[in-house]
């Protein structure tokens, strides 16, 4: 489907996210209660949360085992985008690994009714990341 | 003043985050260089995030210590918002602290030209959280 910067302005909630290999086996990313959302600002701005459903931090005492665990389950990053045919490219100026800051990531999208499907290779160059999102109600 | 939806709307750069006690003595909790941005959307979604400018984590393999200070050294939460009158409530649906999940934030809001300053009381109900976002 033919979209624009229009179809993607708001909020978007995350309804799968996983990799697939070379033989088209599915691993999820974030267990099999994945929550989160993508944003995009007709500003010009945008921010993605994906996160496992499951975390838990206790709320006082917590130690550097349990900020470290909340830390590998929650990805979180925000800047800029541009679109360019069906590629978007999220302009990273803040994220949760600081590694990422400054650092562009392109995502090709498909448009499926009220889905908005990026795909893209994964960190290991090999494997396809896939991650659908849902008009946010 | 009261505030009208399309106020908010779009994108919003941290100017200024600094807790004052009511002496007045005023703290950057993280440092007179933290970045951040909150957003706005139309359809009723916002996120907020507030970092501190020095961070730093090893790209390869880091130790728990190390990635316990990445999370303490970063604040984000996103979720739906309302207005009333002058103020905001968010109502956090994700948030990188998940005790922060389910919990409604309200923050009186003072326009001032490009800027939007966010005052609230902590939680010892004296110290005052001011936050001021400018225009993107």
């Amino acid at each position: 489907m033919n979209f624009g910067r229009d179809d993607m302005i708001g909020a978007w909630t995350l309804e799968g996210t996983f990799v697939e290999d070379a033989d088209g086996k599915r691993t999820p990313t974030w267990g099999d209660n994945p929550k989160g959302i993508i944003i995009y600002t007709a500003d010009g701005h945008m921010t993605a949360i994906t996160r496992r459903g499951d975390r838990t931090l206790p709320a006082s005492g917590s130690s550097a085992d349990d900020k470290a665990a909340a830390f590998d389950t929650y990805l979180n990053y925000a800047g800029r985008w541009s679109l360019a045919a069906n590629v978007v490219t999220h302009h990273i100026q803040h994220a949760r690994d600081p590694n990422w800051v400054g650092s562009d990531r392109d995502r090709t999208i498909d448009f499926q009714g009220d889905r908005m499907v990026f795909s893209g290779l994964a960190g290991d160059g090999k494997t396809n990341a896939i991650i659908i999102w849902r008009r946010a109600q | 003043m009261t505030l009208s939806p399309s106020d908010l709307h779009g994108a919003w750069a941290l100017d200024e985050w600094y807790v004052e006690s009511e002496d007045g003595k005023r703290t950057a909790p993280f440092g007179r260089n933290a970045q951040g941005a909150i957003m706005y959307t139309e359809d009723g979604y916002m996120t907020a995030i507030v970092s501190a400018a020095e961070r730093f984590l090893p790209a390869d393999r880091p130790g728990d210590a190390q990635k316990a200070e990445a999370f303490s050294t970063y604040f984000n939460y996103a979720g739906r918002w309302t207005i009333d009158g002058d103020s905001v409530t968010h109502r956090i649906e994700h948030a990188l602290d998940p005790n922060l999940v389910g919990v409604e934030m309200t923050r009186a809001i003072d326009h001032q030209g490009n800027r939007m300053i966010f005052t609230g009381t902590m939680s010892d109900g004296k110290t005052q959280n001011v936050i001021i976002w400018k225009r993107r």
